[in-house]
């Protein structure tokens, strides 16, 4: 099977998964207590003027009638329009999810430039100090929330270099480097539990491979100490380290919604959880069909990254 | 002079909370140029660890002997960084595990040519950034003068299409083609002297009769010495010009392959010729020698064998002696220095053979096609 094949395999895999996600969070938004007409008009209105916004809203309709028409509008790619400020869905999540991307994206990249030298150090350096370090850093990373490191680099950091803002998200298209001054600290927050996770997990992976039959091979051949471990170890080491860090990816995203208020980054997190207190269903519909989309692919992505540094896996699963 | 001349070898394997096991007890090895010399044992008797002590490759063992010159010059002298270059380029190793032994995430063509460019003679960079380049970024240049190399060596080695197999992975080739790339590896150096530890065992009898066909060619045509390890005495006979019969760690008998085969001396020898299958023979038990092999930690002193030895006597108990059987026939066994006649070695056919009792070899001698067929 072709990569073309089995990359249109897997996107409709994938869409069958966004479809289910979005029946079910369709259905679970109007099983939750509660009215947003009556949250609009506030709690003295009368039962006409409800009503009447009810109407306006279509949620008067029978279940079905809503499910059908929303379906079809989402068909077309049109999420809605906030029930509140009648913003179109679409721009609304695609101004809060720049910065959380930015955060997460740049998180992640700390987390693997720390980690993968980390574990690999540690691996090599076994019950050396290097190791105790490495792996006792490690260990605070992953028992300390990232809120909670959030909070510490701001009246850390935050205070004593006033060049990094510790407030607020500049978007990139202001330049780079303000919008990463203002990105790093909350990326540092969530990455680094992340890289915790990781150091570990490069570390354990990275010790067994130094115990294989080719390792030893590659000494028998007279190589060099470095170029055994970059070259015959580094991308054994990393096959099960890839599949982890891209599954702990969701639950990085997971870790920026408290970060970000902690930050005052007007994020995809705080987006969600404004509009679930108000009931603004066509939103958090929207937003939990976005971040299962982000999900699909990114494991997707993980999985094709995987075939490329294992020979042995070919596209559609034969060995 | 010897190539390899190994005397009173003895390696020990640190135990936490234990005793320390001695694994290789007082062994002497010789390899001559040109020739195939054969250390033969069963599991456990320390040839592997033997082989492995020549490669400097044991790590956390005690390895002390009186003499371990390659070339006349101390291994065991030389710096880490001097090992390097005789690993590879003067030494080539081969190990029994195809599979495990090549790095699954490269193409074989690629693991023959990085030692084309440690050690050959080609004009390649060779250095760390290079070789991850290679690796990560560009791959071999299918025209550097090290991946021809290595094509050159898998047809050297007798593999059909090698062009086409040099951009292979490892798990996509049969064992035997798997094991041609280990010898193909191992000369990319051009060495003198090539370990082969148990090359044939994970492979099946007529690929084995081909391997071993491979390894005597390489000896006579490219002047290549090899030290072959094995636990199989039809391999012996195949294959080797000499043979070191190894018992528990130590040294039990040394011969040519004929005279070994014609006269064997030690009454463990003789043991494991009785135990070798006759070509043909099909029906009835296989004889054995009973008991089994003593652990490390729990060795008789003096002759290890003399539990199961059915000449054993008093002498037995003290240090093992030298005997000169023939010129370049000897053994360790106090039957030839304490008694004036070492008699025959009483091996009962009818000999107490329990349930359990290791059978010494685990192949047929004679690798013939017709008697995988009729077994």
């Amino acid at each position: 099977m072709g990569i073309q094949r089995y990359v249109a395999k897997r996107t409709l895999q994938a869409l069958l998964v966004v479809y289910v996600v979005a029946t079910t969070v369709f259905v679970a938004v109007r099983s939750i207590p509660g009215d947003p007409a009556r949250l609009i008009l506030g709690g003295d209105a009368d039962a006409d003027a409800i009503a009447a916004v009810r109407a306006e809203l279509g949620l008067d309709q029978p279940m079905y009638v809503q499910y059908a028409r929303w379906m079809g509008d989402l068909v077309r790619g049109d999420l809605g329009e906030s029930i509140f400020t009648g913003e179109p869905v679409a721009s609304r999540i695609i101004g809060a999810a720049e910065p959380t991307l930015s955060i997460g994206l740049v998180g992640i990249s700390i987390a693997i430039l720390i980690a993968i030298p980390a574990g690999i150090i540690s691996a090599t350096r076994r019950d050396q100090w290097e190791d105790y370090a490495a792996t006792g850093v490690a260990f605070l990373g992953i028992s300390m929330p990232s809120f909670w490191i959030g909070i510490v680099l701001l009246l850390t950091v935050g205070t004593a270099i006033p060049a990094i803002p510790s407030y607020g998200y500049t978007p990139i298209s202001e330049g780079i480097v303000p919008w990463l001054a203002n990105v790093i600290l909350p990326a540092t927050a969530v990455g680094l539990p992340y890289a915790g996770i990781i150091t570990r997990m490069t570390r354990s992976s990275m010790l067994e491979v130094l115990g294989e039959d080719y390792m030893q091979t590659a000494r028998a051949k007279g190589l060099p100490p470095r170029v055994i471990l970059f070259k015959h170890g580094l991308q054994n080491a990393l096959l099960p380290v890839v599949t982890v860090a891209g599954i702990l990816f969701a639950l990085l995203l997971g870790g920026i919604v408290a970060v970000e208020m902690v930050f005052g980054v007007q994020g995809f997190g705080r987006l969600l959880i404004r509009s679930i207190e108000r009931q603004d269903f066509p939103i958090v519909q929207g937003s939990v069909i976005v971040i299962s989309i982000i999900f699909v692919f990114m494991n997707l992505f993980v999985d094709l990254l995987y075939m490329s540094i294992n020979p042995k896996i070919k596209y559609g699963g034969e060995a | 002079m010897s190539l390899l001349d190994v005397e009173n070898l003895r390696v020990t394997f640190p135990v936490d909370g234990g005793p320390d096991v001695r694994a290789v007890d007082g062994v002497d090895i010789a390899v001559e140029p040109g020739e195939i010399h054969g250390l033969v044992g069963e599991s456990g008797s320390g040839k592997s660890v033997t082989a492995r002590s020549v490669m400097r490759l044991l790590d956390g063992a005690v390895v002390e002997a009186d003499r371990f010159d390659y070339r006349g010059e101390d291994l065991y002298a030389k710096s880490e960084a001097e090992m390097r270059t005789i690993r590879g380029d003067d030494i080539g190793m081969v190990f029994q595990d195809s599979m495990s032994a090549l790095n699954p995430v490269m193409t074989v063509g690629e693991q023959i040519a990085e030692v084309v460019r440690h050690h050959g003679d080609v004009d390649e960079s060779a250095g760390l950034l290079s070789e991850l380049r290679r690796k990560y970024v560009t791959g071999t240049s299918e025209t550097a003068p090290s991946w021809r190399r290595a094509v050159e060596l898998l047809e050297t080695v007798g593999i059909a299409d090698p062009a086409d197999v040099a951009t292979t992975y490892p798990h996509q080739l049969s064992g035997g083609q798997r094991q041609r790339v280990m010898i193909a590896q191992a000369l990319g150096g051009d060495p003198s002297l090539i370990i082969a530890d148990e090359p044939t065992t994970a492979l099946d009898v007529t690929v084995e009769a081909g391997i071993l066909d491979e390894l005597r060619r390489l000896c006579d045509e490219m002047d290549v010495s090899i030290l072959l390890i094995t636990h199989d005495l039809g391999v012996v006979a195949e294959t080797c010009d000499s043979v070191t019969v190894m018992y528990s760690g130590s040294v039990m008998e040394r011969a040519s392959t004929e005279q070994l085969f014609q006269h064997p001396a030690h009454p463990y020898t003789k043991g494991l010729l009785r135990s070798v299958p006759e070509g043909g023979a099909t029906d009835g038990e296989l004889t054995t020698i009973p008991g089994s092999a003593p652990e490390p930690t729990e060795r008789p002193d003096g002759c290890p064998f003399r539990d199961r030895c059915p000449a054993a006597f008093e002498a037995c108990a003290d240090p093992l002696p030298e005997h000169v059987v023939d010129a370049g026939h000897a053994t360790r066994c106090h039957l030839y220095t304490e008694r004036d006649d070492p008699g025959e070695v009483a091996w009962d056919a009818d000999a107490d053979i329990d349930a359990g009792v290791t059978a010494v070899t685990d192949d047929s001698g004679e690798p013939s096609p017709t008697e995988v067929t009729d077994g």
